[in-house]
């Protein structure tokens, strides 16, 4: 029966309590349970300056989402970007385990009505990446029938536009330094949170998204040599061999989306080790795809792979510097 | 729907300010901490609760017995979607309540155990701090003065912070 009744406020205790909220009799724990719903950094970091139980407290939960506003940028103008920032802040909070972060699209140079529809993927990545991915269709359908419909039955073989091959490929490397940075941004994130167990990092128009967890975290933290402190800049120089590919007309069985006209990029770390030749292997870029037009694009990416491997040429290299 | 069947075995609970509120048995199992109770058959047939008011009782009591009626969900993997929605309605208009009775009923719920009453009480509480300043959310909560930060201290975490605050 005791087990129950705790403490039977009489008047004078209510007095003392007064009109004081019930606020401070709140258990930690429920602290913690109003404070985990919040998620969001932003209001994370806020929250702390609210009180001294809030500042404790908001540093246990376990799942935190960041995302970018949309003046947020990689590009360090006037010293450092301000989403690095950002990323420092979540620093403190060393129980994270689940973290997501979503930056703002980038504005890339040459992109226009006929270059407008890509995406990219990190093929293979530990604690350098190794091998990167743009397909960029000149167009998408999403099933058989509107592709029929809007261009008849008879096929008309789209030559690849060397001008245009020409724009995709300064489109795909521009994705390229947003894909180096990506990949620094999450290796600095695993490296300052000892308690990560998942990190997914996607843009605004859903053009990319890399996700990495278990594991794979595990090896690229004991992978981890020199602490690259997030308050100096870092000059990352990435060097990768570039090859392309362009297959008029590609249908896929399993989303049932047709291609037209697509362009594929393939840029591989040129200094892989040994007996790593970074060839590409499905199972690579077939983990759990949410989006149907992101899954449709990763379809398109293995069957090029599977299928028309043959036609991919060119293997200059490309140099670039980038400072975080 | 069996739950309200008059035959069923009733419970009697009594508040702070000694209101007694009589419920189907069913209804009080909402509560694991009295379901607890009752299985280890150290409950009378009035249970008192010496630190939740009759305000908050009954608010609490209002919700177990919506949540008592309604299908569970592990009950049957294919429970029609009105009974979802029409719970999660009832949720929403059921925390439309001030601040003070929200932590009221967030304690009085952490102390019965009522799980489900717990989220939705801290889910209330984080929608009306989101995106509000650290003022705004301490004259919300009615945060003592006394457990502020000290000035030096909430200084340095704004600048440390300071892309949030822009």
């Amino acid at each position: 029966m005791s087990a129950i009744v705790r403490t039977v406020p009489d008047d004078e205790s209510e007095d003392e309590f007064g009109d004081s909220s019930s606020f401070s009799h709140l258990p930690d724990e429920m602290v913690l349970q109003i404070l985990r719903e919040l998620i969001d950094l932003k209001t994370l970091c806020v929250c702390k300056l609210v009180c001294k139980r809030f500042f404790r407290i908001a540093h246990q939960v376990r799942t935190i989402s960041f995302t970018a506003p949309s003046n947020f940028n990689w590009k360090t103008s006037d010293g450092r970007a301000s989403i690095w920032s950002a990323i420092e802040s979540l620093n403190s909070f060393k129980m994270v385990k689940s973290l997501s972060i979503e930056v703002p699209s980038s504005c890339h140079e040459g992109v226009n009505k006929r270059c407008s529809l890509f995406k990219w993927k990190i093929i293979k990545f530990g604690n350098k990446l190794d091998s990167f991915v743009f397909l960029s269709p000149n167009s998408v359908y999403h099933n058989k029938e509107s592709h029929d419909n809007e261009n008849g039955h008879e096929q008309v073989v789209e030559e690849g536009d060397v001008r245009i091959t020409k724009k995709k490929r300064n489109i795909a490397l521009q994705c390229l330094s947003d894909a180096v940075r990506s990949h620094s941004m999450m290796l600095i994130c695993i490296e300052n949170i000892p308690s990560l167990e998942k990190v997914v990092m996607t843009d605004s128009d859903k053009r990319w998204r890399i996700s990495v967890s278990g594991g794979k975290i595990a090896e690229m933290r004991n992978g981890l040599s020199s602490a690259a402190a997030i308050t100096d800049q870092i000059l990352l120089r990435f060097s990768c061999k570039v090859s392309n590919c362009y297959v008029p007309l590609l249908e896929l069985p399993v989303s049932g989306y047709v291609l037209k006209g697509v362009t594929l990029f393939l840029c591989e770390r040129d200094d892989l080790p040994e007996g790593n030749d970074g060839s590409v292997t499905i199972n690579d870029i077939n983990d759990n795809l949410v989006d149907k037009e992101e899954a449709a694009y990763s379809e398109a990416m293995m069957e090029i792979f599977k299928n028309h491997s043959g036609g991919m040429e060119g293997q200059d290299t490309f140099v670039a510097y980038y400072v975080i | 729907m069996s739950t309200s069947s008059s035959s069923s075995k009733k419970i009697v609970l009594k508040s702070a300010d000694n209101e007694t509120f009589e419920i189907d048995e069913i209804v009080a199992l909402e509560s694991q901490a009295i379901k607890n109770m009752i299985e280890d058959e150290c409950a009378d047939n009035v249970i008192p609760l010496g630190n939740i008011d009759s305000k908050t009782l009954s608010k609490i009591i209002e919700y177990c017995k919506k949540h008592a009626e309604s299908p569970k969900k592990d009950d049957n993997a294919d429970i029609d979607e009105k009974a979802v929605e029409d719970l999660k309605s009832f949720d929403a208009e059921f925390a439309k309540v001030d601040m003070p009775l929200i932590q009221d009923i967030l304690m009085a719920a952490n102390f019965l155990n009522i799980d489900n009453l717990i989220g939705l009480m801290c889910r209330t509480i984080a929608d009306r701090i989101k995106g509000k300043t650290p003022e705004e959310i301490r004259k919300i909560l009615n945060i003592n003065k006394n457990d502020l930060l000290s000035p030096e201290q909430e200084a340095k975490a704004r600048e440390e912070n300071s892309w949030a605050f822009d």
